[in-house]
């Protein structure tokens, strides 16, 4: 049986909670580009990990047809897989930011995005709701690959799947990514209990 | 006489949140906004002598309404409230006009004293 993803006040302390953890990886991003980085509301939904692809699929549709895609596992108090998804463009307006020209650049640098997106959004979850948060490296499942390519390569089924719309805005382009984040019942039990605890230290 | 507080921010339990941290006695009149545009409206009829301020908005976010209250040459002692942490951002708004910025979460404390310092609040 499969528990309730979390509820309307819970979700709204969760994408507070989000856009602070974001705040910190639009500092971290800004420095790594030298750039100044304008941000915007993260937006956040639960899709069920039942046909998941499918669901993010439809979701950024329109974005791109070819993606790359880093994948990221973190354990712990909370655990799961986290997934960076990029569009072609995205990659491209990264690369372009970098100075970039070859592809194993490129690939060093989704990595770096993914650590720092990834980080910051889970490690800026979990310490303001005061849970422990291990992290595995981030490793490359693919470039210019369909979105179902990427997805499907995890260690095992999850329970429930946290879809985050990030936007940044640099002065030189936009840069836009999703990030996919896959995580066990045990895992949403906890962020439940960290969010009630979170809103009641106000 | 009490103070016309405007609070500004598109998160629902961030705007709780703010009004839970406002110093107890402090005798004010709030209005609450959920994006840029809301505030400025607000701002317009006089309901913000002193604005709590998020940036990262729907609409019109922050740094919008401080333009707008430049260039509209509103009354307006603003403190930003951001989990916006990059130090170009700070001097952004500062120079925008804005009187400090509080980082994201913040405590109850850290407002009063951050009022305080503004001269907008007094602690005793």
């Amino acid at each position: 049986m499969k528990i309730e993803p979390l509820n309307e006040e819970e979700n709204e302390i969760l994408q507070e909670v989000i856009n602070i953890g974001m705040g910190q990886a639009g500092a971290s991003l800004a420095k790594l580009l030298d750039v100044f980085v304008n941000l915007s509301v993260p937006r956040v939904s639960w899709v069920s990990d039942v046909d998941f692809v499918g669901q993010v699929e439809k979701l950024v549709e329109g974005y791109s047809n070819s993606w790359a895609g880093v994948r990221q596992a973190f354990y712990n108090q909370l655990e799961g897989e986290a997934f960076a998804i990029y569009g072609a463009k995205g990659c491209q307006q990264l690369a372009g930011l970098m100075g970039y020209a070859d592809d194993g650049a490129e690939e060093e640098l989704l990595l770096d995005v993914t650590n720092i997106l990834v980080g910051a959004c889970l490690v800026g979850v979990a310490k303001q709701i005061g849970k422990k948060l291990d992290f595995a490296a981030p490793t490359l499942v693919g470039i210019g690959k369909p979105i179902d390519d990427l997805l499907y390569k995890r260690d095992r089924e999850w329970d429930q799947c946290l879809l985050i719309e990030v936007n940044f805005c640099l002065e030189e382009g936009d840069f836009s990514c999703h990030l996919v984040m896959l995580m066990s019942e045990a895992s949403i039990e906890q962020l439940r209990s960290g969010l009630i605890e979170f809103m009641e230290s106000y | 006489m009490s103070v016309a507080l405007l609070i500004v921010d598109d998160s629902g339990f961030s705007r709780k949140a703010m009004l839970k941290s406002i110093p107890e006695g402090w005798d004010v009149d709030i209005t609450q906004a959920a994006n840029g545009e809301e505030a400025l409206a607000a701002l317009r009829k006089g309901l913000g002598e002193v604005v709590l301020l998020d940036l990262t908005m729907p609409v019109l976010d922050g740094f919008g309404v401080l333009e707008g209250i430049r260039d509209e040459g509103l009354e307006a002692k603003v403190v930003v409230v951001s989990a916006d942490i990059q130090p170009k951002a700070k001097l952004r708004v500062i120079s925008l006009g804005a009187l400090a910025f509080l980082q994201k979460p913040f405590d109850k404390e850290s407002l009063a004293a951050t009022l305080a310092e503004c001269g907008v609040y007094s602690e005793d």
